[in-house]
């Protein structure tokens, strides 16, 4: 640490010490008590014979708990990806003490426990609520864990802190009375940056927090969009919705859902299809519904925004300079710290720091997972050297949002002691992949074992960087959890009468560009999908212009190169 | 869980499975009734008597001991019963990718304790998770 820093003075004196990420107020925690008491009951109902799974199971979807190949699985909330270290330290805990020792981060940012079992989930539950978590909005057909990106408030081009709107969602949609049974679940993304870093596109609700000339905050709103077995890119509503609107704009997309969303068949159910079938006349609708809406009863009162925007108020950064000493030093004189900066360190708004993006794709690893001793150290890390905070990425990734760039070399020591230093941020290795047949009842192929394949055949370093960036995201099935529709390479698990067979997908992506990727031909058996990714990657390098990555190859030569040379001596 | 309840007349033998109710793993109808955590123990039901085991099965989910019954063919290896699709064969070994054991049996039994304020590890210097290095 440089001694002769000095705190930037606190903006106001009263800026409260929970500054950073939101923390209940009473209210909050007595309402998770009541939901713990309610839901305990139910679950000893049930263990009691009084309710029958059919009663029980929509109840259980309500808090979080599935029942999945092998066991319950607990899906828990991480409300925009944001935990401190208290929480990650209790998930670690949990982990330990209930289930495996290992926990699953999400696309949705959220965690999940593999191995639960029902009669514990009571304990689980008060030892979150402990630490202000809980696993409502994870499950069932209501507004889901909103996802924001996970370098907000850290972003250097953000401009606005997209946050503070992804907490007064939170508010306004838990248990919201009108939306708590939708036509099907509703997943929202909300993004304050230039680069879409949340898949906007690919949510029921995607929202882009903007600034106009004035430095007014506003939103951009797109609905409709999706993946799964109808893969939609969404529908850009309005380029401007003010601030003091947000709400009573979502009641209104949400309202016209609600009424005409279709209910009869779970496969049309979503938004995605309501958009596309009604086409202009769904904003028609969505305008006349908000037109009609009393705006004083949803107005979002500027001074409710201040208040929690409080919240979020940057931490008690130092006044310091980029590129410090100890740093340079460091990546002068280190080529593996070096090697992972270069992937894993990002620009910070703030001078003299960096965020961090931590991997959970180690190479033979299980994307996404962390063991209790791997939260421990992220926690620990986060205190020591992040003003205690953690983000989950929706790429299955963790982030230290905050790091003075003279402690990089320290953090990187202590990722590499815990087995999280792996230098494959945006590299081919950190792939997207849902748990698949290992886990999910509703699988059709194996998942994580095709990913593990993947990474260890592109192991090297310099191969990886010879390839650049490219994004393989892999299902299990066509419910796509892995994203594997915006993969620059999607690989998706079928059952092909009895056998693992894997169809592959180019050119899909999920930022500002996004796009759905084009089916490039029949499937490939479990055990020759690794080759023809392989393939696929060595016809980019051959094909590759210079700068370009493997999404600009693709777009510029198209399928042709690549289904010749997967399918040449079929 | 979904269940194929709907399941075709059998053709081939069958083994009956569902999950437990109160800790959800696996488990498998075995002979006088019983579920069995192993597919080798379980009772094989040839065909004709398939919907007989099926019946059976289901008594003990109306009974809320267990949850979403279905059925599952199987061949017979050296006398034992091995599921023949993929599916039921990853039911009855458990994940393909490593995982760690079951925790001790006595955790349920165990007080309750502040974890909130538990005192950080004094090193965070963590082994790789044992599940990982178990392949």
């Amino acid at each position: 640490m440089n001694a002769l820093v000095e705190p930037i003075a606190l903006p106001d004196p009263a800026f409260p010490p929970h500054a950073r990420t939101y923390r209940y107020d009473e209210v909050d925690r007595e309402f998770l008590q009541e939901r713990i008491a309610e839901f305990s009951d139910q679950i000893a109902r049930r263990l009691g014979g009084e309710l029958t799974e059919d009663e029980f199971k929509p109840l259980r979807l309500m808090n979080g708990l599935y029942l999945q190949l092998h066991a319950y699985m607990y899906r828990i909330a991480i409300p925009y990806g944001i935990l401190n270290a208290t929480q990650l330290r209790q998930l670690a805990m949990i982990a330990r003490r209930w289930d495996r020792g290992y926990g699953h981060f999400t696309t949705r940012q959220n965690i999940q426990f593999n191995w639960t079992r029902l009669e514990d989930v009571p304990d689980i539950m008060r030892a979150l609520a402990d630490v202000d978590m809980h696993a409502i909005q994870t499950s069932g057909n209501c507004i889901r864990n909103t996802t924001t990106d996970e370098y907000a408030g850290a972003d250097p081009e953000e401009a606005a802190d997209p946050r503070i709107y992804a907490e007064i969602i939170r508010q306004w949609s838990t248990l919201h009375p009108e939306f708590t049974w939708l036509p099907r679940k509703f997943k929202i993304a909300i993004t304050g940056a230039p680069q879409d870093r949340v898949a906007m596109q690919v949510h029921d609700v995607g929202l882009v927090v903007k600034r106009d000339a004035a430095g007014a905050i506003g939103f951009e709103v797109w609905a409709g969009g999706g993946l799964g077995r109808t893969p939609v890119l969404a529908t850009k509503l309005r380029d401007w919705v003010p601030e003091e609107a947000l709400l009573a704009y979502l009641e209104a997309v949400l309202r016209v859902y609600n009424a005409l969303g279709n209910r009869d068949n779970i496969y049309k159910a979503r938004i995605k299809i309501l958009v596309r079938d009604l086409g202009e006349e769904f904003r028609e609708r969505v305008e006349r519904e908000f037109a009609r809406l009393p705006q004083p009863t949803y107005r979002l009162d500027p001074e409710v925004v201040a208040d929690i925007a409080a919240h979020f108020a940057p931490p008690p950064f130092a006044r310091l300079t980029d590129a410090p000493p100890a740093y340079a030093a460091a990546l002068a004189g280190d080529a593996a710290f070096a090697a992972w900066a270069k992937q894993s360190v990002r620009a910070h708004r703030q001078p003299g720091y960096a965020s961090v993006t931590i991997s959970l794709k180690p190479i033979g690893g299980i994307p996404g997972d962390a063991s209790a001793e791997q939260m421990e150290a992220v926690a620990a890390l986060a205190e020591r050297h992040g003003f205690g905070e953690i983000r989950v990425s929706h790429v299955q990734n963790l982030v230290l949002p905050h790091v003075r760039q003279e402690d990089l070399p320290a953090v990187w020591q202590g990722l590499r002691e815990a087995g999280l230093a792996t230098p494959n941020i945006g590299l081919v290795s950190d792939i997207i992949a849902c748990p698949g047949m290992d886990y999910c009842a509703l699988a059709t192929a194996r998942s994580i074992p095709v990913a593990q394949m993947i990474s260890e055949r592109f192991a090297d370093l310099d191969r990886q960087h010879a390839i650049g960036e490219c994004f393989i995201n892999i299902s299990g099935c066509i419910n796509a959890c892995g994203h594997h529709h915006i993969g620059h390479i999607g690989i998706l698990g079928v059952d092909k009468r009895g056998a693992e067979s894997y169809q592959i997908t180019l050119g899909g992506s999920a930022t500002n560009d996004a796009a759905l990727g084009e089916l490039v031909g029949p499937g490939f058996p479990y055990d020759k999908v690794t080759d023809a990714v392989e393939t696929i990657l060595r016809t980019y390098l051959a094909e590759r212009a210079a700068g370009e990555r493997f999404v600009d190859t693709y777009r510029r030569i198209g399928l042709g190169p690549f289904k010749e040379a997967l399918y040449a001596g079929a | 869980m979904s269940s194929p309840a709907k399941a075709k007349p059998a053709t081939a033998p069958m083994v009956f499975t569902a999950n437990r109710l109160r800790d959800g793993r696996v488990v498998w109808l075995a002979a006088a009734g019983r579920w069995v955590e192993q597919v080798a123990e379980a009772a094989v039901f040839p065909p004709e008597e398939a919907a007989a085991g099926l019946a059976l099965a289901q008594q003990d989910e109306r009974a809320q001991r267990v949850v979403g019954v279905y059925g599952a063919e199987v061949a017979l290896e050296a006398g034992r019963p091995v599921p023949v699709k993929f599916r039921e064969r990853l039911r009855a070994q458990g994940p393909s990718v490593a995982v760690a054991a079951e925790p001790r049996e006595a955790h349920a039994a165990e007080p309750r304790e502040d974890h909130a304020k538990a005192e950080p590890r004094e090193s965070h210097a963590a082994e790789p998770p044992a599940y990982r290095l178990a392949s």
